[in-house]
């Protein structure tokens, strides 16, 4: 991935990733306008620090004089964090599927156009997956949405998480295992 | 060996029960999380039409890069401080204001820029074309006075707005600038052509939700809006295919995109009209104009299809009289057949006033059309598609005109 030159390439990385850092945050804290607030919250956050490091002229550098060779795990870095801050001082769960309304994902499914039943099963699928999903723990939460919505790498994902690729490997499965065995039961 | 493994080193139920899901864990791990939870991956992969509303992200998108200019321009915006701490109360307040301050909050950041010496800020953004450091505020702008105003004021001032970035295109397509630098300008322009499409289409009324006059007049502004893109789109493309800049392979998908975006709204915007249930004279002839328009269109692209199989084509620049021939692609000659067949169904149609048919057969007529173009533009034979636009024009009028009348 390239690094970040300059103000255009970082408006290419919010073309590329805003839909997938809206659809983490939003599973994570499960309101619509929450996920917009925080999403603005990662590129702007994101901005000003490479900017600071850009003013130092040593380049794409963080704060131990280390590139910041990828972008996109970095993003999602900053999203982790703010999740965690917002629920700091929210003092808020992550949200239950009793709080979010029927209508929440069927408008957000982007073809409004498809047949009502068609739309109308799709919602109920999507709706019992998401419902599996937010029964698991944050950990598996976030490797799943990762790997197989936002199509990250393995080794992202350990950059992200701190872990070897191994431990995400065995942490994937886990989390699969687990998700596979929660849908089974509803 | 196998019997020394189907035996466990220890005697216990428990133990020999353990070690057969070790086992079973030990063979799942030689497969892939993919290959052991297919069934559970697809249903994941649904959640992928998770998206964000499409104005957020492009209103957003506006509101960082005009940020980022900020920040490089600092210096000259110094005295502008107070009036962008605003701005970002503005923008924490945006998405809960009640509905009677949004007049306020809009009218009074506009006076306080004004007033806050951001006046000659305001005044170069207004008059800034794309390239311009002020430019992402001029779009920011336009549309928080778009947010403040409603009625007959807001279909005015939408209009306003696609005229001016329709200009904007143009000057910069017959602007004197570097290649690069012209085509960075002309993505920036289309980009935000392309949000206010997407903005117009999600005007359009719900078919079978309740019709009023606001309803009707809705579909005919963004009915027009898209066709005066679609003609300045067609129009720079032709400008852009005899220069280098036309190269821009990234400029060019952009421009496909909006072309795209524009005739879908067209298409929406005419089956919100033909699902109105009761029609004046001047609706039906209304349907029928739209529908002429859209049929000049098609006319067109099957004259310039009919001329290349025919491999006659003339240069444009009548200083050279360079004929350029393609070999005869058999698929185009039959679909500009089929074409044809498609738009004789649709003049029966309209005969017959069948609007909902006509439309479903142009619809039909657009993907041949448009799968014909492609073909042609991957044989990578740019030179192929400089016509004789006049010839062309002349003849579609011509027939369009015809199908009408009958």
């Amino acid at each position: 991935m390239n690094l970040i030159k300059n103000e255009k390439d970082f408006l290419q990385l919010y073309d590329e990733y805003v839909e997938k850092i809206y659809r983490y945050i939003f599973f994570r804290v499960g309101s619509e306008e929450l996920a917009r607030d925080l999403a603005s919250e990662v590129f702007l956050r994101s901005w000003q620090y490479i900017n600071q490091t850009r003013s130092s002229k040593l380049g794409i550098f963080n704060s131990k004089n280390q590139k910041i060779e990828n972008p996109r795990a970095f993003l999602y870095q900053v999203a982790r964090n703010l999740i965690v801050d917002n629920y700091r001082q929210k003092e808020i769960l992550p949200i239950s599927l009793e709080e979010i309304a029927d209508t929440q994902i069927a408008d957000k499914i982007a073809d409004k156009k498809n047949d009502p039943r068609e739309l109308a099963d799709k919602s109920l699928e999507i709706e019992i997956v998401k419902n599996a999903l937010t029964k698991l723990n944050e950990d598996y939460q976030e490797i799943i949405i990762w790997r197989y919505l936002d199509d990250l790498e393995i080794k992202e994902i350990a950059e992200i998480l701190g872990k070897t690729e191994n431990a995400v490997r065995v942490l994937l499965f886990r989390a699969l295992a687990d998700l596979k065995a929660v849908l089974k039961k509803l | 060996m196998r019997k020394a493994l189907a035996r466990p080193l220890c005697g216990t139920r428990e133990m020999r029960m353990r070690s057969c899901e070790l086992r079973l864990h030990l063979m799942n791990l030689n497969k892939t999380p993919e290959q052991s939870f297919s069934g559970t991956i697809r249903k994941i992969k649904l959640l992928k039409t998770v998206k964000p509303q499409e104005e957020w992200v492009a209103l957003f998108r506006a509101n960082l890069a005009m940020r980022i200019k900020i920040e490089q321009k600092r210096e000259l915006l110094a005295g502008d401080t107070a009036v962008f701490r605003n701005l970002s109360l503005f923008w924490k307040a945006f998405w809960r204001p009640k509905h009677y301050l949004r007049v306020v909050y809009a009218a009074s950041l506009t006076v306080a820029l004004f007033l806050l010496g951001g006046g000659v800020t305001v005044w170069a953004a207004m008059k800034s074309l794309p390239g311009s450091a002020f430019y992402p505020l001029k779009i920011v702008l336009e549309n928080m006075r778009l947010y403040a105003t409603s009625g007959e004021s807001r279909y005015t001032l939408q209009s306003e707005m696609t005229s001016r970035r329709l200009e904007e295109l143009k000057t910069v397509v017959n602007s004197g600038d570097s290649l690069e630098s012209k085509a960075e300008k002309l993505e920036t322009v289309v980009q935000h052509i392309q949000q206010q499409l997407i903005a117009d289409k999600k005007q359009l009324p719900v078919i079978g939700v309740g019709e009023t006059e606001n309803s009707i007049k809705t579909i005919k502004e963004v009915s027009q809006r898209a066709e005066q893109v679609k003609k300045t789109i067609n129009e720079v493309k032709e400008s852009l295919a005899v220069s280098e800049t036309g190269n821009n392979l990234n400029l060019n998908e952009k421009l496909a995109e909006v072309s795209a975006t524009a005739e879908k709204t067209s298409f929406q915007a005419l089956e919100t009209l033909i699902a109105k249930t009761e029609k004046t004279d001047v609706e039906r002839q209304d349907i029928l104009a739209k529908f002429g328009n859209l049929i000049q269109e098609k006319e067109k692209s099957i004259i310039v299809i009919d001329k290349i199989t025919d491999g006659k084509i003339s240069a444009i620049n009548q200083a050279t009289t360079t004929v350029y021939k393609l070999p005869i692609n058999a698929v185009l000659v039959n679909q500009a057949d089929e074409a044809r067949l498609l738009l004789e169904r649709i003049e029966n149609d309209l005969k017959e006033e069948d609007f909902v048919s006509a439309l479903q057969t142009l619809r039909a007529l657009n993907e041949i059309v448009k799968g014909a173009e492609a073909i042609v533009q991957n044989s990578g034979n740019k030179e192929a598609l400089i016509i004789d636009q006049a010839a062309v024009n002349l003849a579609a009028t011509t027939s369009a005109e015809t199908l009408i009348e009958k």
